[in-house]
């Protein structure tokens, strides 16, 4: 459950709408079904074994097989990715932050030009964006000091929990206001001559990035696994359920999108123009006391 | 993903959970300045 996050609810909206149709997502499905999940029970296999952080795991595993040691240096490797990927996925978790003080002491916006007027002054102000993604870094920071147990597994349980219930009430709410017609179409009917060679590396590479490949997190998470947990069972779950909380967030986004005209490849700001709209628009959404810009 | 991170700081420089999680996040919240500026026209 730990690879579900940030990913699946801002990226995979924002790559769908940059790359422009069914089409895409079926490769993103068959991709994160067929190519995914063996090197996903690699990871696991070496972590289980290796019971310890990614390098040392990899240097054990290739050291009881006689093959060379500095294999560890792709644990290190996937550690520094983890480390520049987190970097920009602070400030992400910073705008996010922002956006809910935001919407708790001046409302959310009255209509979709405001919104994106809102999104672009946030990011030319880069002292509270940094504030924020401070803010947000304390937090991850205080659940992982607590351990992977005590911290990261109690917390996922409530957190992922409120989050699923919240982008499934989210999507319904989208789904029966906004543009469900055109979404399902945009979605799920696939029309290639809208993918490009580019997009079809794009897909493959976000079902990796998804679920966090290569990035040293499986390994290390499978240190902590008991000695006889089914490896096959975690990686088909992550991988369902990571599919099911992408599509989820296609569902709650896009309809909102294409009811208010917004542009589906928008870029990375996607989920932080669209979902304020769908906000707005729900019974008590606009509670408060003015919107200033 | 500073779980990885720190895992590895744990294991190699021997640091304490608290040393590794703190130095870690400040780190990444340095890095993280970049992309902060990169939108700030």
């Amino acid at each position: 459950m730990a690879t579900i996050g940030v990913g699946s609810i801002w990226k995979f909206p924002y790559e769908v709408g940059a790359n422009g149709s069914g089409a895409f997502v079926l490769v993103y499905v068959l991709g994160i079904v067929l190519v995914v999940p063996p090197h996903m029970l690699a990871e696991f296999a070496i972590g289980h074994r290796g019971k310890s952080d990614a390098a040392t795991s990899m240097e054990t595993v290739a050291g009881e097989e006689a093959v060379t040691k500095r294999w560890g240096v792709f644990g290190f490797l996937g550690a520094a990715t983890s480390f520049l990927i987190l970097s920009f996925y602070a400030v992400v978790g910073g705008w996010t932050l922002t956006y809910a003080v935001d919407t708790l002491v001046r409302g959310l916006p009255p209509d979709p030009v405001a919104v994106s007027d809102h999104f672009d002054s946030m990011l030319g102000s880069p002292s509270p964006t940094a504030l924020f993604q401070a803010l947000f870094l304390c937090a991850v920071a205080l659940v992982v000091i607590r351990g992977v147990q005590r911290g990261i597994e109690s917390s996922m349980k409530i957190l992922m929990s409120l989050m699923t219930l919240l982008l499934v009430a989210l999507a319904v709410y989208s789904m029966k206001n906004g543009d469900a017609s055109r979404t399902m179409r945009f979605l799920f009917v696939p029309d290639f001559d809208e993918l490009s060679g580019r997009g079809v590396l794009d897909a493959l590479g976000l079902g990796f990035f998804l679920i966090g490949v290569g990035l040293g997190i499986l390994i290390t998470y499978a240190a902590y696994s008991p000695t006889k947990a089914n490896l096959k069972t975690v990686a088909v779950t992550s991988v369902v359920a990571d599919t099911v909380i992408s599509l989820i967030a296609g569902l709650a986004v896009f309809p909102v999108v294409f009811a208010n005209d917004l542009d589906p490849p928008s870029g990375p700001g996607l989920v932080f123009e669209s979902l304020p709209i769908a906000f707005a628009t729900m019974p008590s959404g606009r509670r408060s006391p003015c919107w200033r810009q | 993903m500073l779980e990885a991170v720190v895992a590895v700081l744990d294991r190699c420089l021997g640091w304490t959970r608290r040393r590794s999680v703190t130095i870690a996040a400040s780190t990444c919240f340095v890095a993280g300045l970049a992309t902060v500026f990169s939108f700030n026209d």
